[in-house]
């Protein structure tokens, strides 16, 4: 190369080299950039899909442009890490749902969630038992009698590595009493378990309103019960499992949680914009038309439902003997 | 609405401007990305969902299809040309694609490629019209024992893969089965094969093995002898001696039938899907073939039968996604978010409330594969002479996209170094006479087997009798049992005859 060219080459390469040194934040400058929400599985799934829908609405609110980076792996510990290694100046943030709580207690080697910050929960969504439509069962008290009758008859669907679904099924089991005589299956994802129940392969698995909808429809599988305090306004029809006897109340939550370290100014920003978000009309009839329910917790009160969650959680692994995990 | 009418329907709304320069795009899009590796159709879908939002959602829907089937068409020209996988489906072509290239005959692979990818996929589009709610149901009746025994017919097929020693092809399919464990324990989130390393949890990818044993292993063949192509191949004369001649066609129209066909049927089975499709057509047809033996050296029946398949396969996709909301794969499940995102819920109601998206997509599915036919056939010509550059030019090229590929696929530099990795090994291990290709099948389909085997056994309570005693199960075992003893029993049979004659 000739001299001038090669002088020209090595001064970009180290303007190349230098330009990531320029990048501390502080609230004045945080109104410039990108967001971007990381979500820690492939594109595609429920949690991506709300983390787009939600994206998407945010940067009305927090005036920038926003994205959505999908960072799977390692059940969402590659995600997680992605936030905690993030520059804590508010601009990436994680889409999380109960998966990073059920992670600590079934993965090997969970990522330490001290190197998160909570900032809201913007979705809560009560999950519902379903059942093979062709089984005689119409309520939880009928499937339950089959099992003691029928000990290791009853072919209950699990599913995913974090064990989210797996937890609560098996813990209903046994506030049932039914853990010992039921038959745990475990499929690789929702979607395998969606294939299995609706093909009648087994007898019941769990999930959200959403993703039992079009199953529902095509007289697949019946709702038995949903996990709410109350009935669920769009399916008046389904009991809760509270007035069949059992008193849970659980479901799938999605939250923001952002790099440990960043400024409470920022913080603050983004939970506002965040409660903007959650009460925006747009954003509401997208996650209606999905039957995604939305609720909005305040960083308080989000810090302390993690905190409840976490404890039903261990409690849960333990008891059902996936804590402390088998190294 | 009868399905005349609803196809009737579904042109009207699929033929309307806005659609058709949705579609258009779409399978613009979808080529390009199907050529170039390591950008994977889904994450290009991925990209372009949120500015579907402020697109109708049929019109949404048309582009983010003809991204999907564009890269099925596209995704051959890297494998015929350079060894290198486009798409994950790809990975058979590279076999037998790569070797015609050599010979001399990219351009007649990458023509029967094209139209074999039409035929199939307008093949599978007339099957979605016709058969979709009663595939659907057929498709359910698949439960973990009949996936298990599929799998295992596959996996027999691995057999027939290699061009080399039998043992050497086994041994191949062992270490790509234990490859395949490396990773979470998908039931029990156990770590195996980790050695501490988070990046090993998630275990291997197809793609980055297959542009590692493949794409780098060439290049490093490249280099050992670095004078090959552009000496052993004539320039060709004219633009028709680039595509097939009469004897290539007369060899294809066959296995672009079976290929189809296959491919329709096992896309519509949860799992894998195109991938699966395109071994099982490989080894079906090696395994039917007059003359095996020339399979790995550029026969067109192992270019012809795969790429028709995972063409035929995509469609099919579509039938448990729109009638049970059902995901096969990962790129479909992204259409399932594309869907979901406009408040569309998928199932038997799609019909009633929405029939111009369902016929509409359908309608718009004939139509792109047209539209693939005449953008993919020009081009054939042009890609063709890329095969004549002189490889000092085309290796650094090649582990240029490959590098950026790699990390590409998951946004991943640990997968880089994976890639790097697999192509010295395979490199070394093909020149000891042990291939890729088994390797690779068995990865893909080992974990498949131990998940489906495990919650077989689940369900039967540890009896292996459940594998009999359900008759998908039994007849697809069978016929992988007969495929295995079929030969050497043949053998050993005639032996008596004749002693029995003397």
């Amino acid at each position: 190369m000739k001299g001038k060219t090669r002088f020209v080459c090595l001064a970009l390469v180290t303007l190349l080299f230098i330009l990531p040194l320029f990048g501390k934040a502080t609230a004045a400058d945080f109104s410039k950039g990108t967001v971007s929400f990381v979500v820690p599985y492939p594109p595609g799934g429920v949690t991506d899909a709300i983390a787009r829908m939600f994206a998407q609405v945010f940067s009305k609110y927090i005036k920038q442009t926003t994205m959505v980076v999908n960072k799977p792996g390692a059940g969402t510990a590659l995600g997680t890490l992605e936030v905690v290694n993030a520059n804590p100046d508010g601009h990436t943030l994680g889409v999380f749902s109960n998966a990073l709580l059920a992670s600590q207690y079934v993965l090997p080697e969970p990522v330490d969630l001290k190197g998160l910050e909570p900032v809201a929960l913007f979705n809560f969504d009560p999950n519902t038992i379903g059942v093979y439509e062709q089984l005689p069962f119409q309520s939880i008290n009928d499937m339950v009698s089959f099992a003691q009758k029928n000990p290791k008859k009853l072919k209950v669907g699990i599913h995913s590595g974090t064990g989210t679904a797996h937890l609560y099924m098996v813990a209903f089991m046994k506030k049932a009493g039914i853990d010992a005589e039921a038959n745990y299956i475990a499929f690789k994802g929702g979607g395998d378990a969606k294939a299995a129940l609706a093909g009648g392969h087994i007898d019941v698995a769990t999930d959200v309103f959403g993703v039992f909808r079009p199953l529902v429809d095509a007289k697949k599988v019946r709702i038995l019960a949903v996990a709410r305090e109350r009935r669920h306004p769009l399916y008046p029809n389904v009991p809760t499992l509270k007035e069949q006897g059992y008193d849970i109340s659980w479901g799938t939550f999605h939250g923001i949680f952002t790099t440990k370290g960043t400024p409470p100014e920022i913080i603050q920003i983004l939970e506002k914009a965040i409660e903007s978000t959650t009460k925006d009309k747009e954003f509401l009839s997208l996650m209606e038309k999905n039957q995604f329910p939305v609720e909005f917790r305040d960083l308080q009160k989000f810090k302390l439902f993690l905190k409840n969650e976490d404890k039903v959680y261990k409690e849960i692994a333990t008891e059902v003997g996936l804590y402390p995990p088998k190294k | 609405m009868g399905i005349f009418d609803g196809v009737a329907y579904g042109f009207s709304v699929a033929l309307s401007p806005i659609n058709i320069v949705y579609c258009f795009v779409g399978c613009l899009l979808g080529t390009i990305v199907g050529v170039l590796p390591g950008l994977g159709c889904a994450a290009t879908m991925a990209l372009l969902l949120p500015m579907t939002f402020n697109l109708e959602p049929t019109g949404a829907l048309i582009m983010l299809s003809g991204i999907y089937y564009g890269a099925m068409y596209g995704g051959s020209t890297t494998s015929i040309l350079f060894r290198i996988p486009g798409e994950v489906t790809s990975v058979v072509t590279c076999l037998d694609g790569y070797e015609m290239a050599r010979k001399g005959r990219a351009g007649a692979a990458l023509g029967i490629c094209a139209i074999g990818s039409f035929f199939a996929g307008t093949v599978s589009v007339i099957g979605l019209s016709l058969f979709a709610p009663p595939l659907a149901e057929w498709a359910l009746k698949f439960g973990p024992p009949e996936f298990f025994s599929l799998m295992m017919l596959g996996l027999s097929l691995v057999a027939f893969m290699g061009k080399g020693s039998l043992l050497k092809t086994i041994m191949m399919a062992g270490l790509g089965v234990l490859l395949g464990t490396v990773g979470l324990d998908p039931m029990t989130s156990v770590a195996r094969y980790s050695f501490g390393s988070r990046n090993l949890l998630s275990g291997l990818d197809m793609v980055i093995i297959a542009m590692g044993m493949f794409g780098i292993s060439e290049v490093f063949k490249m280099i050992e002898e670095p004078v090959r192509m552009e000496q052993m191949i004539s320039v060709p004369k004219g633009f028709f001696s680039l595509l097939p001649n009469r004897q290539e066609w007369r060899d294809s129209t066959a296995p672009i039938l079976r290929g189809s066909v296959l491919g329709f049927l096992v896309g519509i089975l949860p799992g894998g899907g195109g991938i699966v499709a395109t071994f099982l057509s490989y080894g079906v047809e090696k395994r039917i073939s007059k003359h095996p033996e020339r399979f790995g050296y550029g026969a067109i029946e192992g270019v012809a039968s795969p790429e028709a398949a995972n063409n035929s396969a995509t469609t099919s996709n579509y039938i448990p996604l729109l009638t049970l909301g059902i995901p096969t794969n990962a790129v479909v499940a992204i259409l399932l978010g594309g869907l979901m995102i406009h408040g569309i819920t998928p199932g038997p109601l799609l019909l009633k409330l929405h029939p111009d998206m369902f016929w509409g997509l359908i309608a718009s599915m004939y139509i792109g594969n047209a539209m693939l036919l005449i953008m993919n056939l020009p081009l054939v010509g042009i890609f063709a002479r890329i095969v004549h550059i002189p490889s000092s030019i085309t290796g650094p090229l090649i582990t240029f996209i490959c590098l950026f590929a790699a990390y590409g696929v998951n946004n991943s530099a640990f997968d880089i170094l994976v890639m790097i990795v697999f192509g010295i090994f395979g490199y070394l291990m093909e020149k000891i006479g042990f291939e890729p290709a088994p390797l690779l099948l068995a990865f893909v389909l080992g974990p498949m087997i131990e998940v489906a085997l495990r919650q077989s056994l689940g369900l039967s309570q540890g009896s292996f009798y459940i594998f009999i005693s359900r008759p998908i199960s039994a007849v697809t075992l069978s016929i992988a049992i007969f495929l295995l003893v079929a030969p050497p029993l043949a053998k050993v049979v005639r032996g008596w005859i004749n002693e029995w004659r003397r």
